[in-house]
């Protein structure tokens, strides 16, 4: 899955990394790279929720954790940490695990822009991985307009700083709505149309690489259970 | 009925370590190492004396590390900030070591609270670095009394599977080597921190470098097992850690648990420590040098953890993560007699060497034949690295079909791909390799036959 940038077909943004199951403990893992920013995402349970924090209604809990590298959380990861989850809850049936929680915990790696939609489709394979019941992928894009009122999806550290307009959208990938939104800076309604037309598009594309990296590990599964039979009948 | 009952309690117990995150061992289970260990035996397959394979990167940030070792994954970040010295010591700066354990990951249920396990793996390894002063501390001052570099070491933990100790302290070592603190100018008395871009950063200087080593300690002291993995740990009578750095300098020791450790098991992992650290150094040292020749070349840049993914590498349902390590004829043998009703008996592997030699003999054969994937002892199912194409087409591993897309893709097409399980490695191959095999030209005709026999 390591692709060169010429020979990429699609994704108009950073190259792209992903392994899945990284971790042994949680039920679900993957480590996710969009260019230099790397951001590992690991999806615990459901399990039942511990004492004093049980709920009155029906649907199951569900909390992230994002953790910055440095020291205890500031402002801008809280906030952070209630977009991510925002955009990862809404994928969940709620009723299915009910007085159960699941916990999502999201460890920033490297950050070199777009930190923000690299975790949440982090976050998204770890659920993919971990085999809960989902209604539909989360797919998040970044974007940016720059001074000259080009739109560039995905930009890089250096991009992002002298963006006029970023913006982070989040979709789901049946009807491609928007499940979260986050932006900075100004625009006008036209010029933003744009820019979510074209977050659309290449959320599209992201669904097919998530689509992709599903299929490459069940490929090697089904090999690995189709010999484990072989060897049986023989 | 005891039988039933007995099962009924192991069943129980698994039940209650799946619902709850805090493992918990099964008496039995518990019973199985002590017993293998006994016979000089690890679930894993590994020597006492050997460690799990060690990873480690460095961040595209300074001062950012990322070790594995074997399941257990860390993450450090160094980083700085200007403050004042304390008043006990005006000329020195300070360092500050926080070890931070998700309660998910090592499963103990305390809220609120900081987990013992990561109390005590903060103290251990702030007595390793900070008691052993291996940061020179006089160098972070500025100006004496008034401004000094204040170093915060970040040490999250990603994964838990025993041995938090080395990792961590591997982590935060190398962290603190891989970091620079930024150039500082003073004018009348006036402190001016360059940034990063304007001027080179400069690393920190350190005195020695001190790893902490742990092992478990079995049999009243007699089996000394180092790098143990969680359960080893949870089983183990004591555990013996001790802190050394590649001058064979003791930093650092701590003993518990229940035996009475002797002059000889202390002076015996002592020196095995020194070995291991050393070796450890050597490898941090060398990545260091690695990380540095990179950032030269790409004025100061790297791509650093992006490095860490690794996309030839499939671990899920894999054996790699059953503790216990089965070879995939024995699971095969054991499932034919199962299906057909004739019962071929399993050998033991133990029991007849020789007829091991010969049915791996077989085995490495088979392997020639063309394969998808292949399959090593510590990292699992390896594909070979993916072809450079358009994604989401035909994404498959290189030299195979794609069965998978195919609706109707049945046993017997599936079997035209003639793929087969590749050797999986255990601790026995490892004597077994040594010994050649190619001569012996008659036991390569049996398998012909056989192969035919059975199609």
């Amino acid at each position: 899955m390591e692709i060169d940038e010429e020979n990429f077909v699609g994704w108009p943004g950073r190259p792209l990394k992903c392994e899945i199951n990284v971790l042994s403990k949680p039920e679900g893992s993957s480590m996710f790279a969009q260019g230099n920013t790397v951001v590992m995402a690991s999806l615990f349970g459901p399990h039942e929720i511990k004492h004093g924090k049980i709920q009155t209604d029906e649907s199951v809990a569900f909390q992230t954790n994002y953790k910055t590298k440095v020291g205890p959380p500031s402002n801008e990861a809280k906030s952070q940490e209630d977009l991510i989850k925002t955009a990862c809850e809404s994928v969940l049936f709620p009723k299915n695990f009910a007085r159960h929680e699941v916990t999502l915990v999201v460890q920033e790696f490297q950050n070199a822009g777009g930190i923000l939609s690299c975790a949440i489709n982090a976050g998204c394979l770890a659920m993919i991985n971990s085999g809960i019941e989902m209604q539909y992928l989360v797919v998040a894009v970044t974007a940016c307009i720059n001074t000259d009122g080009e739109v560039i999806v995905d930009p890089n550290e250096a991009q992002l700083k002298v963006a006029r307009m970023a913006l982070d959208v989040a979709f789901d990938t049946v009807s491609y709505n928007i499940i979260m939104a986050n932006g900075q800076g100004t625009c006008n309604p036209k010029e933003y149309k744009h820019l979510l037309s074209k977050c659309r598009e290449a959320a599209r594309i992201l669904t097919e690489y998530f689509r992709s990296i599903v299929k490459k590990y069940s490929v090697v599964l089904h090999i690995h259970l189709v010999t484990v039979i072989l060897n049986m009948n023989k | 009925m005891v039988e039933d009952a007995s099962l009924l309690a192991i069943f129980l117990k698994r039940l209650l370590r799946t619902f709850m995150r805090e493992s918990v061992f099964a008496n039995c289970e518990s019973d199985f190492v002590v017993a293998a260990i006994k016979k000089k035996k690890r679930l894993d397959g590994r020597l006492f004396e050997e460690l799990r394979n060690i990873e480690l990167h460095f961040g595209s940030d300074y001062g950012c590390a990322y070790v594995t070792l074997g399941e257990t994954k860390v993450l450090a970040q160094v980083s700085c900030e200007l403050s004042e010295p304390r008043n006990a010591r005006k000329n020195e700066g300070n360092i500050f070591v926080n070890v931070e354990i998700n309660d998910m990951v090592c499963g103990v249920f305390e809220t609120g609270h900081q987990s013992h396990l990561g109390i005590h793996t903060n103290r251990l390894i702030e007595k390793c670095i900070k008691d052993s002063r291996c940061v020179d501390l006089e160098a972070l001052c500025i100006i004496s009394e008034e401004q000094a570099w204040e170093i915060r070491v970040d040490v999250s933990v990603l994964n838990y599977d025993g041995n938090l100790f080395t990792c961590c302290s591997l982590a935060a070592l190398a962290a603190l080597a891989h970091f620079r603190t930024p150039h500082v100018t003073i004018e009348n008395s006036e402190i001016r921190v360059e940034s990063i871009k304007e001027h080179e950063p400069e690393p920190l200087s350190l005195h020695h470098y001190p790893i902490l080593v742990a092992f478990a300690i079995f049999g009243e002291g007699h089996d000394i097992l180092l790098d143990p993995t969680e359960l080893e740990e949870k089983v183990c009578e004591s555990e013996l850690i001790i802190g050394m750095n590649s001058f064979r300098e003791l930093c650092g020791m701590h003993f518990s648990g229940r035996t009475t450790g002797n002059r000889l098991l202390i002076v015996k992992a002592a020196q095995q420590a020194a070995l291991v650290a050393g070796d450890l150094v050597k490898l941090l040292k060398s990545k260091l040098e690695k990380d540095n020749e990179e950032r030269k070349k790409n004025r100061g840049k790297t791509d650093g953890l992006v490095t860490a993914i690794h996309l030839d590498r499939i671990l899920s349902a894999s054996q790699d993560r059953n503790s216990l390590r089965v070879t995939m004829r024995e699971i095969e043998e054991s499932a034919r007699s199962l299906f057909v009703g004739h019962s071929a008996p399993v050998t033991g592997k133990d029991s007849d060497d020789d007829q091991d030699l010969e049915s791996d003999g077989k085995e490495s054969e088979n392997d020639e034949t063309e394969v998808a994937y292949s399959k090593d002892k510590r990292l699992g199912i390896q594909l070979p690295p993916m072809e450079k194409m358009a994604f989401g087409e035909k994404w498959i591993p290189s030299g195979n079909k794609n069965a998978w897309t195919l609706p109707n893709a049945t046993l017997s097409d599936a079997s035209d791909d003639e793929v087969d399980y590749v050797k999986t490695i255990t601790d026995e191959d490892r004597i077994i390799d040594k010994i050649d095999l190619n001569d012996s030209e008659e036991e390569q005709d049996t398998v012909m036959l056989e192969a035919q026999e059975l199609k």
